[in-house]
């Protein structure tokens, strides 16, 4: 599909436009953090804490005075690298494990497919909570630890995808011509197999951003970086008394979301041939 | 379903192996944990690892290990100084009924409200359902759970700010003061779950409204209510109770944070302090026992699937 | 998009009509029409259905669920696909019984089993209780005459009853079809494209092209001497063994896009006799000998 068709299709829906747009200023923030940011996200000033949002403070001040917009603004990097690489990691796994197993067929196929099976079944959130505990929770940990959990989808739909071109008449033209195995992977199976993984890559990315505000909620987060769930963690005991300090990193992690979400659906109409029109 | 009943065995197997797998290749030392900031003598430190079995090999321990899970050993807590199991027995139910109920509010409303939207797709009702439902399913449960604190305990005291009961009551009163406790959290992880079920309600209805069948029951002269729930949901109940069985980790996730929220002694509250304190044994204790509720609740659903499906014959 | 444009035909009491026409010419819809069963998108747009004196039209929504299934009936093709999965066959047809007689569930079960044994199912009250997918196509094509039949209808519409169904369930239904016929008064509206059994069983035939009737007769002068050109070509493309023939006969070029017909006769494009007007007018029915009529420019 030629990109400007493409994008014709998906300019069919407004929201998912919204929704890209958005997600895009997200990424814009999250390069340009240090530049935007009107305080130093650690900086402290016991002197001016609590403080309700004001045209100083937009967001308010936490228990350690410090500017929650600008501790916001930073927490806008954590999500952005863990959905990414979250995301890289679990599809590439994915990938790998869905065209070796339906490429190389026989019991390297049933081998990778229980595998997949097995971890597909595995309360994924628990697990990744107790190898966090166990490993310690910085960054490296938790992005590997999602992304060798998270790819069974991908894997699924990407041996469906090789399976079902394997047999076609093109495939095996290819061959008699000569043409080696894993150049006919690359060049005829996969393009037609990346749309629904781009579809489902963008509603995990989503899924990564939300594991792990709620892992930095739970305790389980980078101190030393600036997560929204760990923020929304440390304003439990003052909730009573500064509403803004849980109220607004959620409101900004749940409006990402949101926006990635609608991206993913607004992709999902866009590239996979629906009966949408009625 | 035989299938299901030969591979989950395995899967708990596996799920133990790799409880074990982690528990071993995670840094830090076990022993430490006993003698932590005191000076211990290495004979000390190489008794108390005999004794704790580390000298032996690799294989051996985990045959130890899968025996004691067997007798119901999960460990022993130092922060709460009891047994894992024991602790974990006196919050599951907490857990489970909040789990439950909410799993039941969420299951029964998406499944009406989904019938409903799959009355007139793509209407401004059905499209304004499916993107509040999306709004709903992407803000993160805890946050939610926030909001509904701060809105209907704190600001609007209608409800306790969390805990199981207050003190001091009896008799019906106490049963009354536990039912005011459980509505807000059961409210808030029925709400976040919601939109799953209706959205698969509503594709699930939409595919089978499609169907020849439902022509025919048009032609006998049913009335609409009959096309949509003697018919229609009839047939469309049957890839829902499919799916679940996937939804239960989800929302056992949720409640793990909502309980945190509302300070629910269950589960929840037991990982968060577990988290807090550094107490592994229980963290991987809840992890086996929720691994085996999941599974456990997968061969409950495969059964309800083929009583529901008379195509099945088992 | 017309699928039926401008039909007109009567179905008289105890008799069959046969509708008759290639796939896409919009007899199935017709039938639809009848009981405004018309899946939206889909509307009828403007027109009468009389039933009797009543105009069936005009009827609300709860009013036309009543005459459904029990003045008219409709039976499908493919009947796999047109029964319930996971209902038994036995509550099906009394569902059938129970939305338009006042009894109860045992009553209502009783009359199914013997709706069953109407249509000729042996052992009709242990069948009742299986499921579709464990009877033969045959059985649940039967089924779903049963059905139709369940509450005495006037009229039953019988969409391709005999399509899915190999050659010998064929004449056993036609066979029953024609004795319920015999017995009850029943009409009978049959649409298919067979003109086999059309010969065998109706009284008229209604020929249908592109949501267009062709020919309206009655059936013994009707194979005798076709008028309009497309059924003379339907008739001379049905191979015989008493010729000696090497090819098969068939209608020139393809049928007609929906969405886009041909202007005046929809026939025209593939006709051996069209001429100027023919492209320009649409014919109108005109009534040739007693009782039969054509739309076509030869004869007006």
């Amino acid at each position: 599909m030629r990109l400007a068709e493409f994008w014709l299709r998906y300019r069919k829906s407004r929201l998912a436009v919204v929704g890209a747009a958005t997600a895009s200023i997200f990424v814009l923030i999250s390069i340009f953090a240090p530049f935007i940011t009107p305080f130093p996200p650690f900086e402290q000033h016991l002197e001016n804490k609590f403080l309700p949002p004001s045209s100083v403070n937009i967001f308010g001040t936490d228990q350690l005075g410090r500017d929650l917009l600008s501790r916001v603004i930073f927490g806008t990097r954590i999500s952005m690298m863990i959905g990414l690489l979250v995301t890289l990691l679990s599809t590439l796994i994915g990938i790998l494990v869905g065209a070796c197993g339906a490429f190389v067929g026989g019991e390297m196929d049933e081998l990778l497919m229980r595998i997949t099976d097995l971890t597909y079944c595995l309360p994924t959130f628990f697990l990744i909570l107790t190898a966090l505990a166990l490993f310690g929770p910085n960054l490296i940990n938790l992005v590997l630890v999602m992304g060798t959990t998270m790819w069974p989808v991908t894997a699924r739909l990407i041996r469906a995808e090789v399976l079902s071109v394997k047999e076609k008449d093109y495939v095996l033209a290819s061959k008699v011509c000569g043409v080696g195995s894993a150049t006919i992977l690359f060049s005829e199976v996969l393009p037609n197999a990346i749309y629904s993984v781009i579809v489902a890559s963008t509603l995990r990315t989503a899924t990564a951003i939300l594991y792990e505000a709620s892992l930095s909620f739970l305790g389980l987060g980078d101190p030393s970086l600036v997560s929204w769930g760990w923020i929304i963690r440390e304003s439990l005991p003052f909730i009573r008394i500064a509403w803004w300090m849980p109220i607004f990193p959620g409101i900004v992690l749940s409006t990402l979301v949101i926006a990635i979400n609608l991206t993913g659906d607004g992709l999902n109409d866009a590239l996979n041939p629906q009966l949408k029109e009625r | 379903m035989l299938k299901r009943i030969i591979v989950s065995p395995a899967v708990l197997f596996f799920i133990v192996l790799l409880n074990f797998l982690l528990m071993k290749l995670a840094p830090g030392d076990p022993v430490r944990m006993f003698v932590s900031g005191t000076y211990a003598p290495p004979e000390y430190v190489e008794a108390m690892r005999h004794r704790l079995g580390l000298d032996k090999p690799l294989y051996e321990q985990f045959l130890i290990y899968i025996s004691r899970l067997v007798q119901g050993d999960l460990g022993f807590s130092f922060v709460h100084n009891a047994a894992v199991l024991h602790l974990i027995g006196g919050r599951l139910y907490n857990t489970l009924l909040l789990t439950g109920l909410a799993f039941i509010l969420s299951l029964v409303l998406g499944i009406l409200l989904g019938v409903i939207a799959s009355k007139k797709p793509y209407s401004a009702l059905d499209n304004s359902a499916s993107f509040s439902s999306l709004i709903v399913f992407s803000m993160p449960q805890f946050w939610v759970a926030i909001i509904f604190l701060l809105l209907f305990a704190l600001y609007v005291p209608i409800f306790p700010p969390g805990g199981l009961i207050s003190v001091g009551k009896t008799g019906v009163d106490y049963w009354v003061d536990f039912l005011w406790h459980l509505i807000l959290p059961t409210f808030v992880l029925g709400l976040t779950n919601l939109a799953t079920f209706v959205r698969l309600t509503r594709a699930s209805m939409l595919e089978q409204l499609g169907k020849d069948y439902i022509l025919t029951a048009w032609g006998k002269g049913c009335s609409e209510r009959d096309v949509l729930y003697k018919h229609a949901l009839r047939n469309a109940l049957l890839p829902i109770v499919t799916m679940i069985g996937l939804r239960l980790p989800w929302l056992l996730y949720g409640a793990v944070l909502i309980e945190t929220v509302f300070s629910w002694p269950g589960l929840g509250m037991l990982l968060y302090d577990a988290i807090f304190s550094r107490d592994y044994n229980i963290i991987m204790g809840i992890f086996t026992i929720i691994s085996a509720l999941v599974i456990v609740f997968g061969l409950i659903t495969d059964l309800v699937y083929t009583y529901v499906d008379p195509r099945i014959a088992y | 998009m017309k699928a039926v444009d401008g039909i007109s035909f009567e179905i008289d009491r105890g008799s069959c009509v046969g509708l008759v026409g290639e796939s896409g010419s919009g007899k199935s819809v017709t039938g639809l029409s009848i009981m405004r069963l018309v899946p939206p998108p889909g509307r009828i747009v403007s027109g009468k259905i009389l039933l009797g004196k009543q105009d069936l039209t005009e009827l609300s929504a709860s009013q036309m669920q009543k005459v459904r299934g029990k003045k008219i009936a409709i039976s499908f093709q493919d009947p796999m696909t047109y029964l319930n999965p996971v209902h038994r066959v036995g509550d099906q047809i009394a569902e059938a019984v129970v939305l338009h007689a006042d009894v109860g569930k045992s009553e209502a079960t009783e009359k199914a089993i013997r709706a069953m044994e109407k249509v000729r199912i042996s052992d009709a009250a242990a069948r009742a209780k299986d499921y579709p997918h464990q009877m033969s196509g045959g059985m649940r094509q039967r089924c779903l005459l049963a059905i139709a039949l369940s509450c005495n209808p006037d009229l039953l519409i019988a969409d391709e009853p005999t399509t899915s169904v190999d050659v010998v369930t064929q004449a056993a239904i036609l066979r029953l079809l024609r004795d319920v016929k015999n017995e009850t008064g029943l009409s009978v509206m049959l649409i298919t494209h067979n003109l086999g059994i059309v010969a065998e069983f109706a009284q008229k035939i209604v020929i249908m092209y592109a949501g267009n009737i062709m020919e309206i007769g009655d059936v013994r002068s009707f194979f005798h001497r076709p008028y309009h050109p497309y059924t003379r070509a339907l008739l001379e493309s049905v191979p015989r063994l008493d010729r000696n023939s090497h090819t098969l006969t068939t209608i020139r070029g393809v049928i007609c896009d929906p969405i886009n017909k041909p202007h005046g006769c929809t026939f025209h494009p593939r006709c051996d006799f069209s001429e100027e007007i023919c492209r320009r007018e649409k014919p109108h029915m005109i009534e040739v000998t007693q009782g039969h009529l054509v739309a076509c420019h030869q004869y007006g």
